[in-house]
């Protein structure tokens, strides 16, 4: 199962991949450049691994592993909001 | 510990590292071969980004900076008689090769991406900070390049730019909660 999260896109600084800002639950809005072939862009969604799958039933936010480092947070891993994921 | 060329070549063997393509050829014979003793050669994609000067800051407390950066740059596409670099220019670049180092319990590796020394005596840098490929990476790897020397220098997409250290790592790495627990690719791969 494959999960996305809900983001904003823009071209990036090279053709194959876009500028990301991601709004997560514990930081604020965090952004990463992504390649495009993790990203929908008419969707506005980004792909992501889930972490902890199963037991973060009861939390509002969800951790996540993004695709590539951001810039305003050390680590790749990042809690984002529940209803920002969807999972197919 | 720093890993010679065969050895490098058997971690592709083996899948504890994957260059995509495959470096070629392997022996030492052909002159052309991209393996020196121990690091093997990285080359220039064709796309360039340059930054455009204006009357603002990167501030990373402003947050947004993938986007800020983003707007603020132009893709370049390498002519065939190449791009000149002007001294004092900086502009990124992105090797041709894809590089993946798995997560592999008691086997992963990492990597140092650096120039060549003939580039940096025309006063070319390559890759002047964060050289380090960590473990778990999955992609290509971006060039910061700038002219230091009095001259132009001419680059051309396909170039040996720089070139790949594999080094091996001491303990397994934890990328995050869930790694190991029946996966060995780096995420999202």
């Amino acid at each position: 199962m494959s999960s996305w999260v809900k983001c904003s896109i823009e071209p990036g600084m090279f053709p194959d991949e876009y500028a990301v800002v991601v709004d997560t639950s514990e930081v604020g809005k965090i952004s990463l450049f992504a390649p495009e072939n993790k990203v929908r862009v008419e969707q506005n969604l980004m792909s992501v691994q889930r972490l902890n799958e199963g037991n973060d039933s009861n939390g509002s936010s969800v951790l996540v592993r993004l695709p590539a480092q951001p810039f305003e947070i050390t680590s790749q891993n990042v809690r984002v909001p529940r209803e920002n994921i969807f999972s197919e | 510990m720093i890993l010679s060329n065969l050895e490098i070549q058997k971690a592709i063997d083996e899948g504890r590292v994957i260059i995509t393509p495959d470096p070629q050829p392997r022996s030492a014979e052909y002159s052309n071969c991209p393996y020196d003793t121990t690091a093997v050669d990285l080359h220039l994609a064709g796309a360039l980004s340059v930054p455009r000067a204006g009357a603002f800051n990167y501030d990373v407390s402003q947050g947004e900076i993938a986007t800020f950066l983003a707007r603020n740059s132009e893709h370049l596409e390498i002519p065939a008689t190449g791009y000149v670099l002007k001294p004092h220019l900086f502009v990124l670049g992105r090797t041709q090769e894809t590089v993946t180092l798995p997560l592999i319990p008691g086997q992963t590796l990492a990597a140092r991406i650096e120039g060549k020394s003939s580039f940096a005596r025309c006063g070319l840098l390559v890759h002047f900070t964060a050289p380090t490929v960590h473990s778990g990476f999955n992609g290509t790897l971006t060039l910061e390049i700038i002219n230091l020397g009095k001259a132009g220098i001419t680059l051309y997409s396909g170039m040996a730019i720089a070139q790949l250290i594999l080094e091996s790592v001491e303990g397994d790495p934890q990328a995050n909660p869930s790694q190991f627990q029946g996966q060995s690719t780096p995420a999202g791969t």
